[in-house]
């Protein structure tokens, strides 16, 4: 076992700690918690971790952690980092396996009165038209490698050019859905082999489509700008790369293992492995994480087609009754070259979000115009069982965490702490009684997926509120989920 | 020489919050990467209705027996997205520490015979170890989930 060090940890303010720094680190560890949080953190594995990204070459400012922090590989899981072009690091063990996976939020024209009634038939039409489960793929979308390569070059606008969706949807997506620099060449064959049945397909784990609707509001006037009306039905999209972007990161932690040792970089941890990000190994890394985030853009362009067809076909509407248009669209796994103040001056980082939600302020020029007043949407999914948060981003976060905040629960079970938890339990029956509908491939991901594994989602965002890194805007319960 | 395994394997799970670690055990090198296979297919399928119809050849090389493991979970990983097999006998054959030759026996998926449980993106490196005590070798990886 590795050992976890004993880290000097100081409270900087009521949301605010400091870890170390100890020898090695080259910067000190911030994490974003309350006290009950933090007191259940110290001497864990997840704590190491910050202290470790902090011995990374190049990395700015602090190795930050916001507060769904857990336990990763290398990073952990709710770190971010930020690296200097010049001699700063990329490492895949920062961005994790499945590249750009992330969260899409759809509004629709419907009340959730209305919707009721069809909910369960609404829940088998998403269950049986996006397909779930290990190794799933439609039987109707296998590329071939010329196409596949455009997806990966073009990302959701790929989906947009083939009729999955319109030119709208691209307005309100991170980057645009197409991260540039995508290099589809460095992406192995092997990845490419994984990814060309799996377009438009959830995969398993914590990925979901859950329909809800808006049941409180906490700020009016950005959920006017945003269209959320209280009982309006929303549609939250969890997927990302799928098998591809799990190969791309695979395929490259081999590379960066190698890459570590000829350019002298000493790791705490192997997963943390990396390059300078001026070598070519750290280009070609780069390239083919951009071409595999494409790809997580361009599938949840799909998932999305899918699930307005199926609201078409099982309600009987036609698109302007069903009313759904996508909210925005974020990463929670991604490195990218984005600017920064740092001591007064704008700089250009390489900023790793592993497990934490870009969360940008209002004016900003990458903030979509029409939200430019309120900043940029951030979506942060709960368990299924309770409730989500829309925010947005802010001032405080773009000087603070190189505009970065939470991206979910957190698991405080393990796996297998929560099948135990889980065993005998009438599941399905348990969130029928909450009026949630839910469909899933098998139990195994029912059971670790149950309510009780996550931390209260309200808490992490309220300490992300509170710290002012992002500023709550609605809260969404779930009416139907369909799991991996 | 060459060593073989069919599940049940004995595993010990490693307590980790969102992913999933395991050790395990085994009576040389050969028979841990064996193990490991069959206990990689215990985690994502009920072996039981798994018939040994067809078999699949893996040989790999990597820099340590470490990379080695991790290269093969993630080999048996790929054929199990790629090509839908599932295997219930596993044969290896680590002739040195960072070479080895395989042969599973097993099926390709069907939908209502085999049973999936959950899934694993991927075996990583984090915490990996292979230790051995004259005979007894054992290791733990961690699984992204």
């Amino acid at each position: 076992m590795e050992e976890i060090q004993k880290l000097p940890v100081t409270r900087l303010d009521e949301c605010r700690f400091q870890v170390g720094p100890v020898p090695g680190m080259r910067v000190p560890g911030i994490v974003y918690a309350d006290e009950e949080m933090m007191r259940d953190m110290i001497d864990s594995m997840s704590l190491q971790q910050v202290a470790n990204v902090a011995h990374l070459p190049g990395i700015v400012r602090a190795s930050y952690a916001m507060p769904d922090i857990h336990w990763g590989y290398g990073f952990p899981i709710g770190g971010v980092a930020a690296f200097d072009p010049e001699d700063g690091v990329v490492s895949p063990g920062g961005v994790g396996y499945d590249i750009n996976c992330g969260v899409r939020l759809l509004r629709s024209g419907l009340s959730r009165e209305s919707l009721k009634p069809r909910m369960k038939d609404l829940v088998e039409g998403l269950f049986r038209s996006i397909p779930s489960g290990v190794g799933s793929h439609r039987k109707d979308l296998r590329l071939d490698v010329r196409e596949l390569r455009r997806v990966l070059e073009r990302g959701a606008g790929w989906g947009v050019s083939r009729g999955y969706g319109g030119a709208a949807d691209l307005d309100c997506i991170e980057e645009g859905g197409c991260i540039a620099g995508a290099g589809p060449d460095l992406v192995s064959d092997r990845a490419l082999e994984r990814g060309r049945n799996q377009l438009g397909t959830l995969g398993s784990g914590n990925h979901f489509v859950e329909v809800g609707y808006v049941a409180e509001i906490h700020d009016e006037a950005a959920a006017r700008v945003l269209g959320l009306e209280k009982d309006a039905v929303t549609v939250i999209i969890h997927t990302g790369s799928r098998g591809l972007g799990y190969q791309v990161c695979d395929d490259f932690i081999g590379e960066m293992i190698r890459a570590s040792a000829k350019y002298g970089i000493h790791l705490p941890d192997r997963q943390l492995c990396c390059a300078p990000l001026g070598s070519e190994e750290g280009r070609r890394y780069l390239g083919a994480m951009a071409a595999a985030a494409n790809f997580a853009f361009a599938n949840r362009q799909v998932v999305t087609a899918f699930v307005r067809q199926t609201f078409e076909e099982v309600l009987g509407m036609g698109p302007r009754e069903t009313g759904l248009s996508v909210i925005y669209d974020v990463c929670h796994n991604i490195a990218k070259f984005e600017e920064h103040r740092v001591a007064g001056k704008i700089r250009r980082l390489c900023v790793h979000r592993k497990g934490a939600t870009r969360a940008f302020p209002p004016h900003h020029p990458d903030t979509p115009a029409i939200y430019r007043s309120i900043g940029q949407p951030v979506l942060i999914p709960g368990d299924m069982g309770r409730y989500s948060y829309v925010l947005v981003g802010t001032e405080k976060a773009y000087e603070e965490t190189f505009g970065s905040t939470c991206h979910g629960a957190g698991r405080m079970l393990s796996r297998t702490a929560a099948r135990k938890a889980a065993r005998g339990r009438p599941l399905v029956r348990e969130l029928e009684d909450r009026g949630i509908v839910v469909r899933s491939e098998g139990r195994t991901t029912l059971m670790e997926e149950i309510s009780e594994a996550y931390k209260d989602v309200a808490r992490v965002v309220d300490v992300c509120h509170r710290a002012g890194i992002s500023k709550k805007v609605a809260r969404l319960v779930p009416l139907g989920v369909i799991k991996g | 020489m060459k060593a073989k395994r069919t599940p049940p394997v004995p595993f010990e799970m490693v307590d980790h919050t969102a992913d999933l670690g395991v050790v395990l055990t085994a009576q040389s090198l050969s028979d841990l990467f064996a193990a490991a296979g069959a206990v990689l297919a215990e985690l994502m399928y009920d072996p039981d209705p798994v018939e040994e119809r067809e078999t699949r050849e893996v040989a790999l090389e990597a820099a340590s027996s470490e990379e080695l493991l991790v290269r093969w979970l993630n080999e048996l990983l790929y054929i199990r997205e790629v090509g839908e097999f599932l295997w219930k006998t596993v044969e290896v054959e680590a002739g040195e520490e960072t070479r080895l030759s395989a042969t599973l026996h097993g099926e390709v998926f069907r939908p209502g015979k085999h049973v999936p449980r959950g899934g694993l993106k991927a075996a990583t490196y984090h915490q990996l170890r292979i230790s051995r005590e004259g005979d007894a070798w054992s290791a733990r990886i961690i699984f992204d989930v």
